[in-house]
């Protein structure tokens, strides 16, 4: 039966992609294995963050990871909307940029944060940081106006906002589950920053 | 006040640093906010979030150094880069102690303490030597979401770039 099914699944074309990120061909390679053998890696990837690896190796692992993760949701976000979040992705997680005592983008945290983009389907691309324990972070500044969203382990956001209403400054914290962040965000527009500029 | 190789002011350990004076703190280039095209446009209030571990936030007291601002600026991250390999797309928060004192009090009616912390560090080459200008800023409520991102964007907001500080 396994074989019946491995031999009838269609590989994925890569030349449907532009060319996206520094690892996207190894990616492409990746992604057309078998699921075992993908679920298998990451397994490995995961087993690697508790190792003593480099901060290097670390890095390259948890990278390759998030983006495994984002080509699996493709179908949900543009090929240009991609490109781009991986070139963030590259400079988040470059090692030039990375403090060695800060712990690099965890799986659980990654997969929030791709669940909320799917759910909010914002128009523009968040800024992305992370915290020192791995959590990343999803921010969208419109002039002083600003939201900032750390994508917690199993669907879980802690947010911050600021922002100008009627003329007057709110500000406001939280944290909830993805399913209730749209209803907790509504009362402020938040058009101010997931749509793109005209 | 006596000038002393370049420093201008020297504090004992635990003195409050001056409300009119400045504090500097290193960002890491993950904590600085960017825009969707990774263009550096502020700090997070992660930046200002305790380690696990931590009792205070680290900061350098700008005064220290002698006059002008600038000078001062470029005197701390030099000292910064003493002990430290910054990376280079990361930067510096400077704010004003008692601005950075006045918004947890309005805000959340906490006092916090800005006071000299002189430090014993070791150079990037394992040569000790004492950080006279590092100050300890204690009672940030580290889980206090709100209030880190005001001090990220307003008091303790005002950013200067790593690389745009020469060698």
């Amino acid at each position: 039966m396994y074989l019946k099914l491995a031999s009838t699944s269609q590989p994925v074309n890569t030349s449907f992609y532009p060319d996206t990120g520094k690892d996207f061909h190894q990616i492409s390679t990746i992604k057309n294995k078998r699921p075992q053998e993908l679920s298998q890696l990451s397994g490995i990837v995961k087993k690697s963050h508790e190792n003593t690896y480099t901060i290097e190796e670390r890095l390259y692992d948890a990278l390759a990871l998030c983006k495994i993760k984002t080509s699996s949701v493709a179908m949900h976000i543009t090929n240009e909307w991609r490109s781009r979040f991986f070139s963030q992705l590259d400079n988040l997680m470059d090692v030039e940029n990375w403090e060695e005592d800060d712990k690099p983008i965890t799986e659980s945290s990654f997969t929030t944060l791709l669940r909320m983009i799917i759910y909010i389907k914002p128009a523009r691309r968040p800024g992305i940081g992370s915290t020192s324990k791995g959590n990343i972070i999803a921010s969208w500044t419109k002039d002083t106006d600003r939201l900032t969203i750390e994508c917690l382990p199993d669907d879980r956001v802690r947010w911050v906002l600021s922002c100008i209403t009627d003329g007057v400054r709110e500000t406001a914290a939280g944290e909830v589950t993805l399913t209730r962040l749209q209803k907790v965000l509504s009362p402020y527009d938040t058009d101010r920053w997931f749509a793109n500029e005209a | 006040m006596t000038q002393i190789d370049g420093l201008l002011m020297k504090l004992r350990k635990n003195s409050p640093i001056p409300d009119n004076n400045h504090i500097i703190r290193y960002i890491s280039p993950n904590k600085l906010r960017k825009d969707e095209n990774d263009n550096i446009i502020g700090i997070l209030g992660e930046a200002f979030k305790l380690r696990d571990g931590e009792a205070s936030l680290s900061a350098n007291h700008l005064e220290h150094f002698s006059e002008p601002h600038n000078e001062q600026i470029t005197h701390a991250v030099k000292e910064f880069r003493k002990h430290f390999n910054a990376k280079p797309n990361a930067g510096f928060a400077i704010g004003q102690v008692c601005d950075i004192k006045q918004t947890c009090l309005t805000e959340r009616n906490i006092k916090i303490y800005i006071v000299s912390s002189p430090t014993k560090k070791y150079d990037l080459e394992g040569n000790p030597y004492k950080n006279e200008s590092h100050v300890d800023v204690k009672s940030i409520p580290s889980d206090d979401t709100g209030l880190l991102d005001l001090l990220a964007n307003e008091a303790w907001g005002h950013l200067v770039l790593n690389k745009a500080i020469p060698i």
